[in-house]
């Protein structure tokens, strides 16, 4: 079987696969699945309250809640004095929700996870797994008990709070330097900062 | 990956949140805006009286027994309701799919492979070459593989599961050489993403065990 010269060339491009941008991109940020689903569903359940609506008027039957004609009805009033007490709660509310779904749409929409960059496989990482690989380094270096070093990961910056044992001293310089390094060993995307902070009051040692 | 109309998601929210927000102002403008409130019922009366029209010039006898009883209009908009769920149905069903159980490892060259045929391997394959390489790592507690059509090109979706603390630059390097290890078997570079997670097991369980050293 021949295998044609474009594919020689990427198989001996080392380390190189397809798509990797592209993958990147998709896993990092959100598909905007579940609000769209969400938004259907609302959108169905007013239809088919409609419809319903509808077909029992065309049957002579009698409504659910209103007739498509006392509908209209309803909507000629909604500038009547009567009807402001309804008509307001129900504009804002709108509008928030029209912001909620305007935000998702408009806003990035990335996830917590970060990539590591790399030229063969999207490389997606878990911002949970980034703060407890680093709480365990730091909790290793200052030779703390569990519990007391919390890692806060955001796009940009890796936050580290210790909460030393009572009697012990830290070394803040130290630390914060592990915590570089282990940002630093592996090449993260968006690259965040790391910053360290001992709080002012300590542990009793169990 | 899975298949995700992201372009139609971000687009319809965009113009629903749109039509949300400025049915919600006009509410707000008629309760307290009295210019919006004469123009409101000048439109209202309007298109009623359009509308009346329109329905009585579309009215139809159906039984034969009340005749002129049923207008056309009515149908058309119980169709438009009916039509609108269809097409909010299919938007719900279209958040998915893509699945692939074979990975065609030279789908991409279609014309060579008619004349020489085809080379595929199951994922089954693919999952034991990447779970023996991978689970007996002491950060993983477990490995999943799953194929998706990535641009009509078969990928593979690897989640790593890491226990709490996973050392992630040793995870990096020992998924590397499981991948290495892949391609040379497959001989092809498919599409990939490697995904490092948690679950709940993991979230709670130690990555320690007895060393007998």
């Amino acid at each position: 079987m021949s295998i044609s010269e474009t594919e020689k060339m990427r198989l001996a491009k080392p380390q190189s696969g397809p798509f990797v941008k592209y993958l990147v991109r998709r896993e990092t940020h959100s598909s905007r699945a579940l609000p769209a689903i969400f938004l259907a569903l609302l959108i169905i359940a007013g239809l088919i309250y409609l419809v319903i609506e509808a077909i029992l008027w065309m049957s002579k039957q009698p409504a659910l809640l209103a007739t498509p004609t006392q509908m209209w009805e309803g909507i000629k009033q909604i500038t009547d004095v009567h009807t402001q007490q309804i008509v307001i709660p129900v504009g804002i509310g709108l509008i928030l929700l029209g912001l909620f779904f305007f935000a998702k749409a408009l806003l990035p929409g990335r996830l917590s996870k970060h990539s590591i960059k790399d030229e063969r496989a999207a490389f997606i990482v878990d911002d949970g797994v980034i703060a407890s690989n680093m709480s365990r380094k730091i909790r290793e270096a200052g030779s703390l008990p569990a519990g007391q070093v919390t890692t806060a990961v955001s796009k940009r910056a890796v936050d580290v709070t210790v909460v030393p044992t009572t009697g012990r001293s830290l070394d803040k310089t130290e630390l914060l330097q592990n915590a570089k390094t282990m940002v630093n060993e592996v090449p993260l995307f968006p690259r965040p900062k790391a910053d360290l902070k001992i709080t002012q009051e300590g542990q009793v040692a169990k | 990956m899975k298949h995700l109309p992201r372009a139609l998601n971000r687009t319809l929210l965009f113009l629903c949140g749109l039509i949300l927000i400025a049915t919600g102002a006009g509410l707000l403008l008629l309760v307290w805006w009295k210019p919006a409130q004469e123009k409101f019922e000048q439109f209202t009366s309007q298109i009623e009286r359009g509308y009346n029209q329109l329905y009585s010039q579309s009215l139809v006898d159906i039984t034969g027994e009340n005749p002129q009883d049923f207008s056309w209009l009515t149908i058309a908009w119980v169709t438009i309701a009916i039509l609108a769920i269809i097409l909010c149905l299919v938007w719900i069903f279209s958040q998915g799919g893509g699945k692939v159980k074979t990975i065609n490892l030279f789908a991409h060259h279609p014309s060579e492979n008619d004349q020489d045929g085809q080379i595929s391997a199951q994922l089954g394959f693919v999952d034991d070459l990447l779970k023996d390489a991978l689970e007996e790592d002491r950060w993983i507690a477990a490995v999943k593989t799953t194929a998706w059509e990535v641009k009509k090109r078969p990928g593979i979706y690897l989640s790593v599961i890491a226990y709490k603390g996973a050392e992630l630059k040793h995870l990096k390097e020992r998924v590397d050489q499981a991948i290495s290890r892949m391609d040379e078997v497959l001989g092809n570079r498919i599409p990939l993403v490697v995904h490092v997670t948690t679950n709940w097991r993991t979230t709670f369980q130690s990555a320690q065990r007895v060393d007998n050293g």
